[in-house]
């Protein structure tokens, strides 16, 4: 009969000698409409059933909202797909490390003959992570110690630790995240924390205990961040020669602010994108909530890429801000904005534009940066489409200026400062992209519209930043 | 002293140097060519180190004591004057700071187990030494004031204008009526175009 059956199917062979193994594999197929299989292929399909297999501390309900798509599917593409989908959102959670999707008719009494049930097979996350790393950089070395206890209470919280013991400081981190169940995008974050700063620049020292709480939620394409902070600030000189103007500004202060941070990111990619746009507004009020710090920051920051000719990228990008004091006191050293460097404005050293005192710098008040871009893949293009791809060549010129404010005088005074005296400057260099976090660039810049007192950086500078202009 | 954690008072600022502690300033005027000890001979020399050394050791730890470990001052006095320029909570977290430290280097030098009569006692030793050594000279050292003389008036001044929970400290120093008066030159001679300061 399968020999038939196959002759039917082709009735001209080609080849003579092959016919034979041509008629095997037809018998197979013969087989086929025996199986369901092919019956579910096009009709209706019912999910009666999804098992979670492999549950230890996780809680169900949890995961209902997960895969409760995986009900809706009409036919099996539908239910493969949507399991596909289901099982990408419970990977997202972060509790599991493996997630298996099993799709079978369904058996039993209640059995439809259309009946289907999905089974995902997952394999939780330990207890306990830990992790144990050496860093080395800026003349001193630390030891990392971090821990993880993802799916805490098992609705997908987690609890991190981060422990570093430095040769000059130490630091830690506690912090305690909780999403909303079927919203992993609406969470909770607590975290409590000690850091400390050294900032050669101002010759200044930062020591941050804090604690502070975040709420993040989307609403519509944009991304909200609300958080209040709570940090004691212990300011101090890194050596004897800090300038006078430096040590007045040491001594402890409390902040206390409440934050709120827009984003939206339509980028292919944040380090080296090719299309797309950025925006993001920070602002920021302390002082209403305690603490003997007042002020009311603002800045933004947006980027345009667009894709040209040849595989080579335009990017544009403006940053801008204004910390207004509140009260009579004046604003401090930490909480005023910086420029220049390798990823800001290229060809200055590293914040060293603007307001200084003996060669420390006391950053300003209000401040704006641009920069355009040309990136372009490396000429002759060596190892495309593997190594080669993580390095760009760019063209660019920046441009910016900070100030500080003398509030007697008005905001037309302060926008024409800011328009005088523009620093800038324009160069070329190398790209190398580190993962999807940070890059490195290597640029010859030629700083322009140099004012006294600034430090710059002629000819070849080298920089690796996770924000650059 | 809001300047720098490391920094305590005195300290001047000279051009875009700070120099902290008397120690060190006095060390800097002498490399400027200043020095108010040069009159004295060696021996001389010697004896207003010695007494200096009796300052920073008997006095300023008595002093530290009485204000960071007697429970009473402290609470009442110490506390809510180290930590008014800060805002609640920082100003307990700072204060119990400042006194945890204090007791520690109490503990070090030997002197946690005294009691506050013994420390009143050996600030009553102290005025006794110094009182004898002044005698009826208007300074320590002749008709020239030293260093000697800065740092004992410093302190004896802080003592004697100081309001704390008891008068024990200062009527300990008034008893010596030689040194009441040094105190009372010094201020007339160099400080009284300051205003306000120790009335009898």
């Amino acid at each position: 009969m399968g020999t038939v059956h196959a002759r039917s199917l082709d009735p001209l062979p080609m080849q003579g000698p092959d016919l034979g193994v041509h008629a095997d594999d037809v018998e197979v197929i013969d087989v086929e409409p025996e199986t369901k299989q092919e019956v579910l292929e096009n009709k209706d399909v019912v999910v009666q059933r999804v098992h979670i297999d492999g549950l230890g501390r996780t809680k169900e309900d949890l995961l209902g909202y997960e895969i409760a798509d995986v009900f809706t599917a009409k036919n099996l593409i539908d239910v493969m797909k949507k399991s596909h989908d289901a099982r990408e959102k419970l990977l997202h959670l972060g509790i599991f490390r493996k997630v298996e999707v099993v799709i079978d008719t369904s058996e039993g009494e209640d059995a439809l003959p259309n009946g289907l049930d999905v089974t995902f097979e997952v394999t939780e996350l330990r207890r306990l992570t830990g992790s144990y790393n050496t860093m080395v950089g800026n003349n001193e070395g630390s030891m990392v110690l971090g821990l993880k206890l993802p799916n805490i209470l098992g609705r997908a919280e987690k609890l991190t630790f981060q422990f570093s013991y430095g040769t000059k400081e130490t630091s830690y981190g506690l912090s305690f995240f909780k999403p909303k169940p079927g919203h992993f995008d609406r969470n909770v974050s607590v975290n409590l924390y000690k850091v400390t700063g050294q900032f050669p620049w101002s010759s200044l020292r930062e020591t941050d205990r804090g604690i502070s709480t975040e709420f993040n939620f989307p609403i519509w394409k944009t991304n909200h961040t609300l958080k209040w902070e709570g940090v004691w600030r212990e300011l101090g000189c890194l050596a004897r020669t800090a300038s006078f103007a430096v040590r007045e500004e040491s001594g402890h202060s409390l902040k206390s602010s409440l934050s709120h941070a827009m984003v939206i990111d339509t980028r292919n990619s944040a380090i080296l994108p090719k299309k797309g746009i950025l925006l993001k507004i920070n602002q920021e009020l302390a002082g209403y909530t305690g603490g003997d710090v007042s002020f009311l920051k603002e800045d933004f920051e947006i980027q345009l890429n667009r894709r040209l000719f040849w595989d080579s990228v335009l990017s544009a990008s403006l940053w801008g801000g204004m910390l207004l004091p509140i009260g009579d006191k004046p604003t401090c050293i930490a909480d005023r904005f910086y420029l220049g460097g390798p990823t800001s404005v290229r060809g200055f050293s590293m914040y060293s534009i603007g307001p200084q005192s003996e060669g420390d710098y006391l950053g300003g008040e209000a401040f704006w940066a641009s920069g355009a871009h040309l990136y372009t893949p490396l000429p002759f293009r060596p190892g495309r489409g593997g190594f080669g791809d993580l390095f760009r060549m760019h063209f660019f010129l920046n441009a910016g200026n900070l100030c500080r404010l003398d509030y007697g005088e008005g905001p037309r005074s302060h926008l024409q400062k800011l328009a005088e005296c523009i620093r800038w400057s324009y160069g070329a260099g190398i790209v190398l992209r580190l993962g999807n976090i940070a890059r490195l660039e290597l640029n010859y810049c030629v700083p322009m519209g140099v004012q006294s007192g600034d430090r710059i950086c002629d000819g070849v500078q080298f920089g690796a930043g996770i924000r650059f202009l | 002293c809001s300047l720098q954690s490391e920094c305590k008072v005195p300290f001047i600022h000279v051009g875009n140097q700070v120099v902290s502690e008397l120690g060190p300033i006095i060390q800097f005027t002498k490399a400027k060519g200043h020095s108010l000890s040069d009159v004295l001979d060696d021996v001389q020399r010697a004896e207003m180190k010695a007494y200096m050394e009796l300052m920073n050791n008997m006095l300023l730890t008595a002093e530290l004591y009485i204000q960071w470990c007697d429970e009473t001052t402290a609470a009442e006095i110490t506390r809510p004057r180290y930590s008014s320029p800060y805002p609640w909570p920082l100003k307990h977290i700072l204060a119990y700071q400042k006194q945890w430290e204090v007791r520690r280097k109490m503990s070090a030098v030997g002197w946690a187990e005294k009691t506050l009569e013994q420390v009143y006692e050996d600030v009553a030793q102290c005025c006794q030494a110094l009182s004898q050594r002044l005698g009826t000279q208007m300074y320590f050292f002749n008709r020239q004031p030293t260093e000697l003389d800065a740092l004992v008036f410093g302190h004896l001044f802080t003592i004697l204008t100081t309001q704390l929970t008891s008068n024990e400290l200062s009527d300990k120093v008034k008893t010596y009526s030689n040194l009441l008066t040094f105190v009372h030159r010094i201020e007339q001679t160099y400080f009284e175009d300051q205003g306000g300061g120790l009335s009898s």
